[in-house]
Parts: structure tokens; sequence; C-alpha cells
């Protein structure tokens, strides 16, 4: 018994020590051999109006393309999760579209899975097949790239809306294969081989060339080998300018302006017009002949000495695609959902074995402390994005989903602390999980910390309508899925028999005052906002009502409470239903694809929202179910005594209206 | 009786039967507002007594409470709820602040929907405009112009055009009478699919072609109404036109030496002050089409009070002058240096500012005495 | 009931009272804003030049141009950035002015008004306007021009003078170029003055550099300019060295390509670019003598232009094909414009490429 009661205590702590120690492994440097193309994901560059590390470059690039963030290298069953293949990782993977193009076409990257989109481009039996997707090089595509593009011209003009499921695939595969022919041409040009070298030449050609080029213009005589030697480079690098996707050649007077970024290309045509090459093409030049030509240390050399010169007048650029380097590398919301997984299985275990109280009482310890850990990861990740983009924690439909995550656990942990009932870590762990897969599958987008349009340009206005009302959604999630797991216990288990049901009411309601204040407030300080940028408190858009719509749904549940209107079961059924509601609010709208705050229309996701109303709608009915079927409150002839009065006797709580 | 009445406007039955409908309310206006459009669905769903539904034509009937009826209800209810139960005691001082305060913002709403106005005020730089001009509606003007200093402005409202009569009013000198009207129209300069000739005699309607459109309710797209216009002095015509609001150019008629001019446009609210655009900045995110910031810097004008001040306009930082708020809106897509500023006059916009902090600051009495009461209790316990 | 009233006091009263303010607003609501208004607006005065413009405007922006040949520069004045002379034949006269004035108010109908009124003519209305106006291209912004030309004036010496005004509304200021003088010698200078406007170039404050007007032509073309593409052109891909494609069909399936490229440079000289398109259709290279028939000059939007219409064979399938092709010299480079392919197709679509080369809308280089 002893020894049962030492190991009561010490697993719990040992399975956080497991996580942590993991956790924080990820922290530690890792030399590299071979060719530094970590260091050379560290450089940074410009896209979508910010600066950025090439690995993210890469990884976003990839996320659009492949739906992945690296390249397996080569394939496992979906099952298979002890295999671990060889994996491009993006930065590697960019590096190698932007100097070994050929090698680079030769990958798996193109989804494709429509069959109709595989027929009507003679696809079928081609590229690889992974649970039912099927992938696709480059090189496979090409001979029907002319007809892709094709195809894809005629969805010009057609409202996106109208879009059949294969034109959304096409116009996606058209999006990929765009994409990945700029990145190709980002750096040189795809036809080259020994770039330094061109790039000398050229440089040497310029003058001759030139005066080639005026002493033609002026009808003289000239120098007709020395307009070729020059024409031909500066042809291609004409077509870099005209391509290159990302802005890899910072500002040459970063004092005067941070935000002058230049593609490749133009900044070698600027050598036409009298300008200089920058510092930083003449380091990538070098780093593109070593990698073409297998040589690890040249390329070393060269990434280490553009990384020092960025040093000098660019630190805070180095310093922020470093930094965001390291966060894209270690995962925080990947981890944190892991744990989450674990702790959430462990919350069901002390659920389960609440007849053995040393047991049930061990795992509602570990499920616990797996769930603190899991927050301060999760945290660290929130944090450690709101520095990178120097943002309040919401500004887009992802970071809201990390932080209702983040409310919600929050408020679980609080509730567990203070109940210590199993029930807390439950809905934390679950609630963390759900939002954290929902904000993966939002992150395949692509870049998750774009720029924000001019009218959500406002520190001030996202710290607290958009923060206040996310935590409004947070907390209604909670109750809701307090109300759950009251209706599952309640119909499946004994467990609500005893003082639970009461404590669980208890839960629901306080979390309801407080998902009503943040609601509310977020309600009315967005209303605030909107006097102050369009000239209206409120406008009926969709976004609004959204909002609008929480607030009265969680105004009704409390003044039904407060009249005497439901009781507990009516309580947790309209608890329910606050799930359906916030989440027609949270994704819904979106999906109406009218209004002014729209983020976009997704349509994957409304598949899921209908799935989502769908169970909570099961769940009412479960809730429906007379009180005689549940388990917690049968009689039983064991303990009569047991079963509370869920009737007419029971009190209500104390009325405020 | 009257107990009753009482009785079920005090009760909180009634609160959570209006809460109920006015969240289905919400939600279904919400919906409807993909097929008919924001500006559509919020008249027909908010800002109305009742939904109407017509199964048949001429027919109407009222099948669920507008936004104005749960609205007006609520407020009774919690009126006479607070009339009835009201007590000034410590425990209810949060409540009674949170409903004072939602009391407030429901009448501020009801005050801005009648009292407010909107408009915009389109300007190129260099421009300058003592008016804003509606989008949404339209009005005939007939402008008499025989003063050498001012201009006297006859505005009817496009909804008496709408109706096809005559037009008659003590200030007008002639009788107008509308032979056609169209609301949204396309003015085209010969005979195409679906058009009509536009029977003028007179101005630039002569000889022109009208195709009528379906009516939009699209957020980015205005309706262009065309009327054909018969001037009548007595019983004699002095020429029938055709006006709508896509003709630029004035027309105009003479009657009793004076002239007029005749025209459908924009309704427009005519300022003290005048704007001048002086410069219109419309950044974007270096890369990308995102954009980063739109500005407006304009010279403000006011003969009156000799203003003469220049104000930077841009996204979330309004001016407020003249009890009207002027917002950074938009920009032509076509003319980088066109600006579009909202013009708002709403008297009640401080009214949401005052009620968000009384119901704010009522929640937070309320349940952090319910808190702090369950925490001692807990400790106790 | 009335017993109720009294004795509950003052909440009924409450009651009353907001039923009563409820009511009010209701009824507001109720009417809207339908009715007919009457008011009085000021009249728009026409803006008075002098008492608008400051004295000391800074020259915040300059302007740079081409000066058209039989133009004599004079020294700028404070409200004039440019200033030049014209003489004509015998005595006749005219000059060019370039004033920017800061936020002027007015509409083209005052401004037209305003210089009517200089050279003794009656007002205009708003309708007649459009019969003075025209729209021209001050460097690469669009601008109105707006002919005051006094041959129905009363007076002899009123019909005798013209101005021509370009106005150009511009970063908070409007500039006015301003060609006034002799009407026959107005008439005249007439395209010398459209293409001096199309050469005016703005910088932004650099008012102490030299008015030069031959700056250093970038040789390479620095964006892809924009085009109008007409019905049943299909856009292709583009490839290495072409910047953009198009692909026609004809009715029995024959198509016909049209293809746009730019180089740095003038590539050879319009000899050797033509030989060039001979030798894709099979035919023998020409000399200059014979070059001369084979082309013709075409007014493109980025300039003149050279237009060449030849008929030759395909290499590829031996059939016969038409070849158009449109060379444009422009800021250093120079585009080719290539249809080529079925002779059907190609007599077909002539209009709608010469119109499409004609249009094009390059970007700043």
């Amino acid at each position: 018994m002893k020894m049962f009661s030492t190991l009561g205590r010490t697993l719990p702590w040992l399975l956080v020590a497991l996580f942590a120690a993991e956790a924080l492994q990820a922290l530690r440097p890792r030399a590299e051999t071979g060719f530094h193309t970590r260091e050379f994901g560290r450089l940074p560059a410009l896209l979508n109006g910010r600066v950025q590390p090439l690995d993210s470059v890469g990884r976003n690039s990839l996320l659009q393309i492949r739906n992945t963030q690296d390249v397996p290298l080569a394939e496992k069953k979906a099952w298979e999760f002890w295999k671990h293949p060889k994996k491009l990782r993006p930065g590697e993977w960019l590096l190698e579209v932007l100097v070994r193009p050929e090698q680079a076409d030769a990958r798996n990257i193109f989804l494709i899975h429509h069959p109709e989109l595989l027929g009507e481009f003679k696809l079928e039996g081609k590229g690889t097949e992974k649970s039912g997707l099927h992938y696709f090089t480059y090189a496979e595509l090409k001979p029907v790239r002319p007809e892709i593009h094709e195809q894809a011209k005629r969805l010009n003009g057609v409202d996106d809306k109208l879009w059949t499921p294969v034109q959304k695939q096409l116009a996606n595969l058209e999006r990929g294969l765009t994409i990945y022919e700029r990145l190709k041409n980002s750096l040189r040009p795809e036809v080259s081989d020994d770039f330094a070298k061109e790039l000398a030449e050229f440089k040497q050609s310029v003058p001759a060339g030139m005066a080639a080029v005026r002493a033609q213009q002026e009808g003289k005589e000239f120098d007709k080998e020395a307009l070729d030697r020059f024409a031909k480079p500066a042809q291609h690098y004409y077509l870099v300018e005209q391509m290159a996707l990302p802005l890899i050649v910072p500002p040459a007077q970063p004092e005067v302006s941070r935000d002058n970024w230049q593609n490749a290309g133009a900044n070698l045509m600027e050598v036409i017009r009298g300008g200089e090459v920058h510092p930083a093409m003449n380091y990538y030049a070098q780093m593109a002949s070593a990698y073409r030509q297998d040589k690890p240390d040249a390329f070393n050399r060269a990434v280490e000495e553009y990384r020092q010169w960025l040093a000098g007048k660019l630190a805070p650029e180095l310093r922020k695609s470093r930094n965001e380097f390291f966060f894209n590398n270690l995962l925080p919301f990947m981890r944190a959902m892991i744990a989450y997984i674990f702790a959430f299985l462990c919350a069901c275990a002390a659920l389960a074995t609440v007849a053995w109280a040393r047991w049930s009482e061990m795992f509602r310890r570990s499920a616990f402390y797996l769930i603190a850990l899991a927050w301060v990861i999760h945290t660290f990740g929130l944090v450690f994005r709101m520095v990178l983009e120097g943002r309040p924690p919401v500004t887009n439909l992802y970071s809201s989903a990390i932080f209702i995550g983040w409310g919600a656990v929050l408020l679980g942990l609080i509730l567990e602390r203070i109940f210590k009932i199993g029930i807390g870590s439950a809905v934390a762990s679950l609630a963390g999980f759900i939002t954290l897969i929902i904000a993966h599958n939002l992150s395949m987008g692509g870049d998750t910390m774009e720029m924000l349009r001019a009218v959500l340009d406002t520190n001030f206005w996202l710290a607290t309508h958009v923060t206040v009302i996310t935590l409004g959604y947070a907390s209604t999630y909670v109750a809701g899925l307090i109300a759950i797991l009251f209706i599952v216990l309640g119909v499946f288990t004994r467990h609500l028999a005893g003082e639970t049901a009461k404590i669980l009411t208890r839960m629901v309601y306080g979390i309801l005052c407080f998902a009503t204040l943040f609601s509310f407030t977020g309600t009315v300080l967005g209303g605030i906002w909107a006097d102050q940028s369009w000239g209206r408190f409120w406008g009926w858009d969709p976004k609004e009502n959204g909002a609008l719509i929480i607030v009265l749904w969680n105004a009704t549940i409390l003044h039904a409470r407060w009249g005497g209107l439901v009781r507990e079961r009516g309580l947790m059924n309209m608890a329910v239903f606050g799930n359906v509601v916030t989440s027609f609010s949270w994704f819904g709208v979106n999906m109406l694809g009218i209004g002014l705050h729209s983020y976009g229309f997704m349509d994957a996701a409304f598949k899921w929202l209908m799935i989502f109303v769908a169970t909570q709608a099961l769940f009412m009915a479960l809730g429906l179910l007379p009180l005689r079927l549940w388990a917690s409150f049968r009689p039983t002839k064991a303990a009569p005594g047991d079963v509370p009065p869920m009737g007419g006797q029971e009190k209500p709580l104390p009325s405020t209206g | 009786m009257f107990d009753r009445v009482i009785n079920l406007f005090t009760s909180l039955k009634l609160t959570v039967a209006l809460l109920c409908l006015g969240t289905l309310l919400v939600f279904i206006g919400t919906l409807a507002q993909v097929d008919e459009g924001l500006y559509q669905a919020q008249a027909r769903y908010f800002k109305s007594f009742f939904i109407w539904w017509s199964p048949a034509a001429g027919m109407k009937l009222p099948v669920f409470p507008g936004g104005y009826l749960l609205g007006s209800l609520l407020l009774v209810n919690l009126f006479s709820a607070h009339a009835k139960r009201f007590k000034f005691t410590r425990k209810k001082i949060g409540i009674n602040l949170t409903h004072a305060g939602i009391i407030l913002l429901l009448l501020g709403q009801l005050l801005t929907d009648v009292l407010s106005t909107e408009s915009a005020m389109r300007l190129a730089e260099g421009e300058s405009k003592n008016f804003s001009q509606d989008f949404h509606a339209n009005e005939l003007v007939v402008v008499d112009m025989s003063d050498t200093q001012q201009d006297e402005v006859i505005a009817i409202p496009e909804s008496l055009v709408a109706a096809q009569k005559e037009i008659r009013h003590p200030k007008l000198p002639v009788t107008l009478r509308v032979k056609r009207h169209w609301p949204n129209t396309d003015i085209l300069g010969k005979p195409a699919n679906g058009t009509v000739p536009a029977d003028a005699t007179q101005g630039v309607g002569v000889g022109v072609h009208v195709r009528n459109l379906p009516v939009t309710a699209k957020m980015d797209e205005r309706n262009l109404p065309s009327a054909v216009i018969e001037v009548l002095k007595g019983n004699e015509s002095l020429g029938t036109w055709l006006v709508s609001s896509q003709i630029g150019q004035p027309q105009t008629f003479t009657n009793d030496h004076k002239v007029y001019q005749l025209a459908l446009r924009f309704t427009r609210h005519y300022k003290a002050h005048s704007i001048t655009l002086q410069d219109f900045a419309h950044d974007k995110y270096k890369g990308t089409d995102i954009p980063k910031n739109f500005s407006s810097v304009i010279r403000l004008q006011n003969p009156a009070t000799r203003e003469d001040r220049e104000v930077k306009i841009w996204m979330n930082n309004p001016l407020r002058y003249g009890g009207e708020t002027y917002y950074q809106a938009g920009f032509d897509d076509k003319d980088p240096t066109v600006t579009i500023l909202q013009v708002v006059r709403n008297p009640g916009w401080l009214t949401p500012y005052l009620a968000c902090v009384l119901v704010a600051l009522g929640l937070i009495v309320q349940f952090m005495t319910h808190l702090i009461g369950f925490a001692m209790k807990r400790r106790t316990a | 009931m009335r017993m109720n009233f009294a004795t509950s006091g003052r909440p009924t009263s409450f009651v009353q009272r907001g039923a009563a303010v409820l009511c009010s607003a209701l009824w507001l609501a109720g009417c809207g804003q339908e009715e007919i208004r009457v008011y009085k607006i000021l009249k728009e005065k026409p803006p008075v030049e002098t008492a608008r413009t400051s004295p000391h405007e800074e020259p915040a922006e300059d302007v740079h141009y081409t000066v058209p040949a039989g133009w004599t520069e004079q020294p700028g004045t404070q409200m004039r950035v440019a200033n030049f002379s014209i003489q004509g034949k015998d005595t006749e006269q005219a000059e060019v002015a370039v004033m920017p004035f800061s936020s002027l108010g007015g509409t083209d109908l005052d401004f037209v008004n305003l210089w009517r009124g200089q050279v003794g003519l009656a007002p205009i209305g708003e309708v007649e306007l459009s019969k003075y106006m025209e729209r021209v291209t001050v460097g690469e912004a669009a601008a109105k021009l707006f002919d005051v030309f006094g041959a129905e004036a009363a007076s002899e010496a009123a019909r005798k003078v013209r101005t021509l005004v370009a106005v150009l509304p511009r970063g908070g200021k409007t500039w006015f170029f301003k060609l006034a003088g002799d009407a026959a010698l107005v008439a005249e200078q007439r395209p010398a003055f459209l293409d001096f406007l199309k050469s005016i170039t703005f910088h932004e404050g650099d008012a102490n550099a030299a008015h030069s007007s031959t700056a250093e032509p970038p040789p390479a073309a620095a964006g892809l300019p924009q085009w109008d593409v007409p019905g049943g052109w299909q856009e292709q891909p583009p490839t290495q060295m072409v910047l953009a494609k198009f692909l026609v069909t004809g009715d029995a399936g024959t198509k016909t390509e049209i293809t746009v490229s730019s180089f740095p440079g003038d590539t050879g000289g319009l000899l050797a670019n033509v030989n060039r398109w001979r030798g894709q259709i099979g035919l023998a290279g020409v000399g200059e003598a014979e070059l001369a028939k084979l082309v013709t000059s075409l007014d493109a939007s980025g300039g003149k232009a050279t237009l060449v219409d030849m008929t030759g064979t395909s290499k590829a399938t031996g059939k016969q094909v038409r070849l158009l092709g449109v060379i444009v010299p422009r800021g250093g480079s120079t585009w080719f414009y290539k249809m080529l392919g079925d002779e059907s197709v190609a007599e077909r679509e002539k209009a709608a490429f010469i119109k499409f080369v004609q249009t094009v809308r390059y970007p700043n280089v």
C-alpha cells in the first residue's frame, strides 16, 4: 500500500518530467554537418510584406503547394508511426528549388486528388499515391503545364463562390505551380549553372555592353560581341526580375528605408542602369555556385559571411528572422497539443476509475500537471508569436483558435484547482486539443503571420475588443463542454449521483456569467471600434451579428435560470447550444462571404461545422431524455438516497434578477 | 386585467422569450444578407416592426417580430420590471447598473436609427465640396438659379417620383408629371437588347435609350434610377426631359424668364463648411496588395467661423466636426487621387460608450459579489 | 384600474414616461424623411486666380520636358515654373506657360469661363463645355485640354486669339499648361504643344537641377506593360524570351499566334529585325531600299512604331503564313509585337492586333 502511495505521488511528476524534457531538448542548439542548410534557412527575406526567414518562405510555400511543412523523401503508411523517413526541411527544399531546380523538379510535391482532374490531364497511373492523395513531381506535370494554365485561365472572372470542387482544386494546382515556378527564378535564372562566375562576367561586360548599346542607338559602329555578351544574361535577369517571389536583397540604405527590399532580378537589372550589385547578391551567388558544385565548405563560408554582413546594419531584421526560425522549428503548439491528448486520456482514466479513489487521484493529478505544463508551452508559443509580430494575441482566424484554446485551458485549470474532481482537467485538455487541431488546419492556408489590412492595423482595438470577445468565445465553449460532460456522465454513468451534479451546475453557471461579461463587453467594444473606423456603432454586419447572438443567447440562459424556467438539465442543454451559437459566430459568419470583416470563404471548414453542429444536436437529444433513463438519476435499489432532487424541489441558485 | 398586463410586461418569462426571439431574428437576418444584401436585409429584419411574407401578390402577412418590435418590447419589459420591483440595495447595484446601461444602449440605437444620416463625399485631389451624397437615396431636384447670390433647391425624394404621379409643391412654379420611372437603369446612345427609347423632347435625353436593370442590393453597387419628366405650366407642356442619376451634366428649363435646373441625382446634404482634398495617400505593404494605410489630408474651411485648417483623416481616426463625423471609407480603384469619405451625422454617438461602461461595471460588480460570496463560503466550509 | 395607477405612484409614472419617450421615438421612425425639402445654397463662385495663389509657392516639385523646336525658353516667374515664347510668321506670337496652383477650388466650367472672360467671351454652360474639352496625356497621366477660341467672339481682337489649357490635378495642386497667342500660330503649334505635354515628367524636390531634356534612357523596361486583350485571344503561358503570348483560333481550327517581347537596345536596327522575321517565314533578306516599301509607320501609345506585313511559308508546315510585326522603340528598349499564323485568321485579327499594340500601357521606366 505504501508503495502504491509513493507511485501515486511520483508518477504524475515523472510524466510531467518526461514531457518537459522532450520540450527542453528542442531548445538545445544543434551542430550541423555538411551543408549548413539550417543556417541558410535563418537568412532574412521579405515576403507578404514582412521580413521572415527563408525557412518560413519555404514552409509557407510548401503548405500552399503540398499542404505539408516538409517533403518526405520516402513514403510510409499513415499508421506506421514508428517510422521516421528522411525529410527535406523547408529551408533545405527551398535551397534546392532555388539552386538545383532539376533536382527539385523530381520531388513529389504537387497534390491532386480529384479523379476528374487526374483524367483531364492524363495523369492516371503517374505520381505517388499516399492514403488516397496523389503527389506529382514538376517533371511529371511539365508536359501538361500549358493545358493546366489554359484551364485555370478560364476561372478568371468567375465568382469563386461558384467554383466546383474540380475548379477549386484546379485553381489550387495552378497557384502551387505558379509559386513553384516563381521560386525557381527567385535567386538566379533557372538556366544558370555557375552563377557566381556568370555574375562576375556580367559585371565586367556592362561598361562595354552599354557603350555598344549607345553606339548602336546612335547609328555608329558598335562592338557586336560586347553587346551579345551583355544582352544575353541581361535578358535572363530581366526574367528573374519579373518572376522572383521573395525579395531576398535587403535595402541598400537601411537607415533611409527599412522597407526597400528588392528581388534578385531587380538588383541585377540595376547594374545596367549604372547601379551596383548588392553585396547580398554576391553572397547568394557564391552559395548557389558552391551548392551546385557540391562544395559544403565554400557554401558554409558564404552563408556565415553573409550573416556577419547582415549583423551590421540589418541586425534587427537578422534577429527577427533567426527568432522566427527558432519558433518555426520549436513547434510549441504541436508539443502542447500532444501533451493535451495525453492529459485528456489521464482525465478520462480518472473519471473511469472513480470507484478506486487512489487510482483516480493519481490519474487526476497526472492530467492536471500535464495540462499545466502544456499550458505553459502553449503560453510560451503565444507570447513568442506576439513578440515576433509586435501584436496582441489575436490578429487572424488562426491566432484566434490558439487564443481561444489558451483561454479555455486556463479556465479549465482554474476550475480543476477549485473543485478537484477531474472535470476541469477533462474540459481543459479537450478544449486545448481541439482548438490546436483547428489552428493546425487553419495554418495550411499559408503564412499565419500575414500583415494586417489597414482597418485592422490598430493594436489598441486588437488588444481590447478582439481579445475580450475571444475570451467570451472561450468561456462559452468551456461552459458548453462542461454541459456535454454533464450529459454524457449523467446518461451513461452514475457519476452525477452525488454532489457532482450540483458542482457542475455551479461551474456552468459561473462560467456563463463570465462568458456574458466578456462577450457583451467585447461586442460593445467592437461597436465602438466600428464607430471609430466606419462611422456607425452597429451595422448589422455578419461578424457583429455573430457576436450579438452569443450575448443574446448567454443572456437568455441566465434569465431563464434566474426566472426558474430551466433547472439543471435545461441549463446544460442551453449551454450545449451555446457551442453551436459560438461556432456560428466564430466560423459560420466567415462562410457567408459578405460583410466588411469576413476573413474569407472556407468551404472545407463548412463541412466540419455541420458535423460539429450535428454532434451538438446529438448531445442535446441525449440531454432531453427523461431523467429516469439517465444512469445517474435512475432510482436504484442499492442507494435510493443517492438520487439528487432533480425535480421540483431543487432550490434555484441565488437569484440576481 | 390591468394587473395581468402589468404582470406579463414585468415577467422574466417575457424577457426570456424576447431574448430567444432576438437570437433567432439576428440569426435569420444574418443569413438573409447572403441573398438580399446587407442594406436590404437590415431594413427588412432589423429596422422593422414585423417581417412580412407575401405568399401571393398583394398579400402581406406578418410572420415574425422585427427588430424594432423586439427592441421596444424589451425596453418596456425592462422599464416595467424595474418600475415594479425597483429597490436600491447593495446586492442589486450590479444588476441595476447593467440594466440601466442596456436601456441606454437600446434607446441610443433607436435614436441613432431615427436621427442619424449616412452619406459620402467623393473628392479628387484638389477638389472642393460643401455637400455630401447619399448613394443609397436619390432625389429629383428643381433648382431656381435666378438669384445672383443663392440657388433655391426643391428636392423631391425618389419615392415620390416612383409613385409616377404629378408632383406639385407651393415652391414649385410648375407641375412635374412623371411619365416613366425606373429604379435602376443604364443609358445608352443607341438601341440595344432590352432598351426602350427615352422619349424625351428636350435636353440630353433626346434620342437616347434606357435599359432597365434589376435593382441591386450589393454593397459595392449602386442603383442608378432614371425618370421621364414632363414639365407643365398649367396645362401647357414645356417639354419632356429624361433625368437620371447617370447623367452628369445639368439640364435646364425656362419658366417665366427664369432658368431652372432639373436633375435626378444622389441625395445631397449641404453643409456650412467646405472640404478640399489636399492629398490622398494609399500605401500597400511592400511586395503585396494588402492595404497598409489610407489617409486623406483635407482643408476644412468655414466662412461663418472663419475656420481654415488642415486635418488628416485616416483609418480609425475620423474627424468630428459640425455634428458630423468624417471617416476614411475608401478609394477609387481607377483613380489614385480620389478619396471617399463617409459622412455620418449621429447625435446619439456617445450613448454606446456610456452604456458599455455601465454594463461592464454592472456585470463585474454583480459577478464579483457572487464570486466573493462563493469563495467565502468555500473558505468557511 | 385607475386606483392602481394612483397608488403605484412613482414607478408608474416611470413607466408612463418611458412609454411616452418610446412612442415619440417610434413615431419619428415611422414617418421618416420622405418629403419634399426646400433649401437655399450659396452659388459656387468661380475661383479668382490671384486670391488663391500664395505668392511664395515652395517649388516642391520640378518638371522636366523636351522643348519643341522653335520655342524659346524664358526665365520662370513666381507663378510660372516654365515659360516659353514662340515667334511665328510676321508678327504672330504665342506663349507657353506651366503654372502649378495650390488647392484651387472651382469646376472645369469655372476655369473655362474665367479664360473666356479674359478674352472677352460670354460664359458658357456645362452642356456646351464638352465641345471645348478633350482628353490628353501629360507625361503618363490623363489630363483635360480646354480650347478657348474666340471665333464666335464679338470683337475683332478676340477672334484673333486662342488659348489651349491642359489641366492636371496632381498631389493637392492643379497644374496648368497653357498655350496662348495668335489663333493661327496656336493652331500650328498645337501638335508640338501636345508632344511637349507628353514629354513632361515630374521630379520630387530638385528645383535646382538642370531642366534636362535628355535624361539617360534606361535600356530595359522595368515591369510588364498592361494591355486590353481583344476578344477571342487566349492567353498562353509566357516562355523564356516571350513576355506574353496569345492564341487566336480560326474557323477551321487554323491558328495564329501573337507574341510580345522586349529587349534592351535597338537589337540591330529595323532592317536586321525585319530580315530576321523574313527568315522565319522563308523569305529572302531585303536591303534598305526595299525595306522602305515593306514598312508603314504607326502611332502607338509608346511612341512612333513601325508596322511590317509579310506573307511567306511556314518552315514547320510548309503552308502559307502571314506575319504582322510591330516594332516599338521605347525608353532604351525595343518592344516586338508579332502575329504569325494562318493567313485568313491574321487578316481577320489585323485590326484588333494593331489596336492592341496602339493601346498598350507601358509601365513607368
